[in-house]
């Protein structure tokens, strides 16, 4: 059976990883799914992979700012961000601060988060509702 | 429709690609592209031991703070987007969030210090203490985002 469009608002499914029937709400679906991801490249600066981002701005040293395809319906989303190198001296943070419906913002320093510095391979990723 | 009962949801046009329609009732989001592929949380610290997970078949100990997911199901590549953070340091609790950190190895370039990359079946993680040492933590949450094989 094949549908154009499928309207619902429960999911169920005999749950073939788990072993038993699950069901689900289609509002997990919506507001549980992952809006925007992002994967940096080794200078911070270029994409990797990605999943909803159009572009990488590079704000000088630590501070980039990544903007998306499709935007958020509001600024209140939530960030996370993962450093994705073997070492032991990064930090990353999001700003918060720097948020709209557009765009996030990566931050990195270095380990005693005393000067900012380019992070290689960081991660961030993006719940919350589209417009 | 108030339910909808499936055992495998596929797209008419692709097979892997499921438009799902937004909050705002007008852009769509892509199904696939939007789930989490995999999670865990880890002890690594007592046991070490799995508390609970998603497509992730076991947790593999490397050494004092160095530790490695091995999924269930791979990806496609090795260029998925990993999420994480950790939950303490050791024991010493006033340490997190003034320089305890956890990475995730996602070194894709030729340089020789990012060259320990995840694989399709694995990836592999560093927990660091506020002074700089590895250290194994009791709490450790991971999510992963990309495309399945």
């Amino acid at each position: 059976m094949a549908f154009g469009n499928l309207k619902f608002d429960t999911l169920t499914t005999s749950g073939q990883i788990h072993g038993s029937e699950v069901s689900i709400d289609a509002d997990y679906i919506n507001h549980g799914s992952t809006k925007h991801w992002v994967l940096l490249g080794s200078s911070g600066t270029s994409v990797t992979d990605s999943f909803n981002n159009t572009s990488v701005a590079d704000n000088g040293t630590g501070d980039y700012t990544l903007t998306r395809t499709n935007n958020m319906a509001n600024a209140t989303f939530c960030v996370n961000v993962t450093s994705g190198s073997h070492g032991t001296s990064y930090n990353v943070a999001t700003d918060t601060a720097t948020q709209t419906t557009a765009v996030f913002d990566i931050r990195g320093a270095n380990a005693t988060e005393g000067a900012t510095a380019d992070i290689p391979n960081t991660n961030g990723l993006v719940l919350g509702d589209l417009a | 429709m108030s339910t909808a009962k499936v055992n495998t949801l596929t797209g008419t046009t692709t097979a892997g690609s499921i438009a799902v329609t937004g909050e705002g009732n007008s852009t769509t989001t892509n199904l696939q592209q939007g789930l989490a592929k995999a999670w865990v949380n880890y002890n690594h610290h007592t046991g070490p031991a799995v508390r609970d997970s998603f497509n992730t078949a076991s947790m593999t100990d490397t050494a004092t703070g160095k530790f490695q997911a091995n999924w269930t199901n791979n990806f496609n590549d090795y260029l998925y987007c990993t999420a994480s953070n950790h939950g303490d340091d050791n024991e010493a609790y006033g340490n997190y969030g003034a320089g305890s950190r956890i990475s995730w190895h996602n070194g894709h370039s030729a340089e020789s210090q990012y060259q320990q990359r995840p694989t399709t079946h694995a990836q592999g993680s560093t927990t660091v203490d506020a002074s700089g040492g590895f250290t194994d933590m009791r709490t450790i949450e991971g999510m992963f985002l990309g495309d399945l094989a």
